[in-house]
């Protein structure tokens, strides 16, 4: 009986025997020119190297990633601290105005004048060529009273005033 | 034309290998016209992936030569169908008829022709394309040992088939 691995063996050699049939001229005229419709090398090499150098590039610049980032936190805060200020302050001038325009309201509303006579007499002086000269004199007290209920201020000034009249001085 | 790359070295590349990148061509075109287009076109589709100036590795280009023709496959079913009915099968010599065994040629190709494609392209890689079993199932996209295994029932397939004629 044949050996099957032998009898494979031996049919192997005999295909070997056998080469490949030599394309057809035409065939081999076009693949003569196939290298003229590739790309040159320097090409070629140039479309391989262009990632890599990206890639080098990025990674020379890897540092500036977290630099970046910590730079726009410090930023952020910065900003963040100094909106928050001015907030703060607008606020309590918004309320610091709130208030004083209630008191203005409060005073053109509940603003009391008063005038007392404190005093009222006459008085005579005597003029240089001896003529005597009667005044009218009377004191005054001009009281201004500003009131707000809502908050209970009372603020109240008052003013001396001397009113000096002169008079004809009637000789009997 | 590449740099470092002469006229007179492609040629002597083309002489070399030519004959066994037609062959396997022919195993996975439906014409012979694609056969030729399909070595063409993987010959400058690899030379453009080259960039060291130097012919393309022979296993690189098998590889090519397979993709495109899964492609080709795909988009021109019919057009391979009318094609190959109409110049018949068979009237191109796969292998050198200046050998003495010009039988064993014409035997060995039609019995190529009925075997499954997956034992065919094995056994031409293999036995006239020199392509290891590492090399084959690069370019095949299958394991190694699927290659190996493929190759001898493919062997086994065409030696039975052919017993009867050779002793």
């Amino acid at each position: 009986m044949n050996d099957p691995n032998l009898d494979l063996e031996q049919f192997e050699n005999q295909l070997r025997r056998l080469t490949p049939a030599r394309p057809p001229e035409a065939l081999l005229g076009r693949l003569q020119e196939a290298p003229n419709l590739a790309p040159t090398k320097p090409e070629a090499a140039t479309k391989r190297h262009a990632p890599t150098l990206s890639l080098a590039w990025w990674h020379r610049l890897g540092w500036l990633i977290p630099t970046a980032a910590g730079a726009t936190a410090v930023l952020m805060l910065a900003v963040g601290i100094t909106i928050g200020r001015r907030v703060a302050d607008s606020r309590s001038t918004a309320a610091a105005g709130h208030t004083s325009g209630s008191k203005a309201v409060a005073a053109a509303e509940n603003i009391e004048f008063d005038q007392h006579v404190v005093a009222s007499f006459d008085a005579v002086a005597q003029l240089p060529d001896g003529q005597p000269v009667r005044f009218r004199c009377r004191e005054w007290s001009d009281g201004v009273v500003l009131t707000d209920p809502k908050s209970g201020l009372v603020i109240e000034r008052k003013t001396p005033r001397l009113e000096i009249v002169p008079v004809s001085f009637d000789t009997y | 034309m590449h740099e470092s790359l002469t006229q007179a070295d492609w040629r002597r590349w083309l002489d070399d290998h030519a004959p066994k990148l037609l062959l396997f061509a022919r195993q996975k075109a439906r014409s012979e016209a694609d056969a030729q287009d399909l070595v063409q076109e993987a010959l400058v589709e690899a030379l453009k992936r080259q960039s060291d100036g130097e012919p393309p590795p022979l296993a690189l280009v098998f590889a090519t030569i397979q993709r495109r023709a899964i492609d080709l496959a795909r988009r021109e079913t019919r057009r391979a169908d009318r094609e190959m009915a109409a110049q018949g099968s068979g009237t191109d010599c796969w292998f050198d008829t200046s050998v003495e065994d010009h039988e064993l040629q014409k035997l060995i190709q039609t019995a190529m022709s009925q075997l499954p494609e997956m034992y065919r392209e094995v056994i031409t890689l293999k036995m006239w394309g020199g392509l290891t079993f590492a090399e084959i199932a690069t370019a095949l996209s299958i394991p190694p040992n699927t290659a190996a295994s493929r190759y001898r029932y493919g062997l086994l397939e065409l030696r039975k088939r052919t017993r009867e004629v050779l002793a």
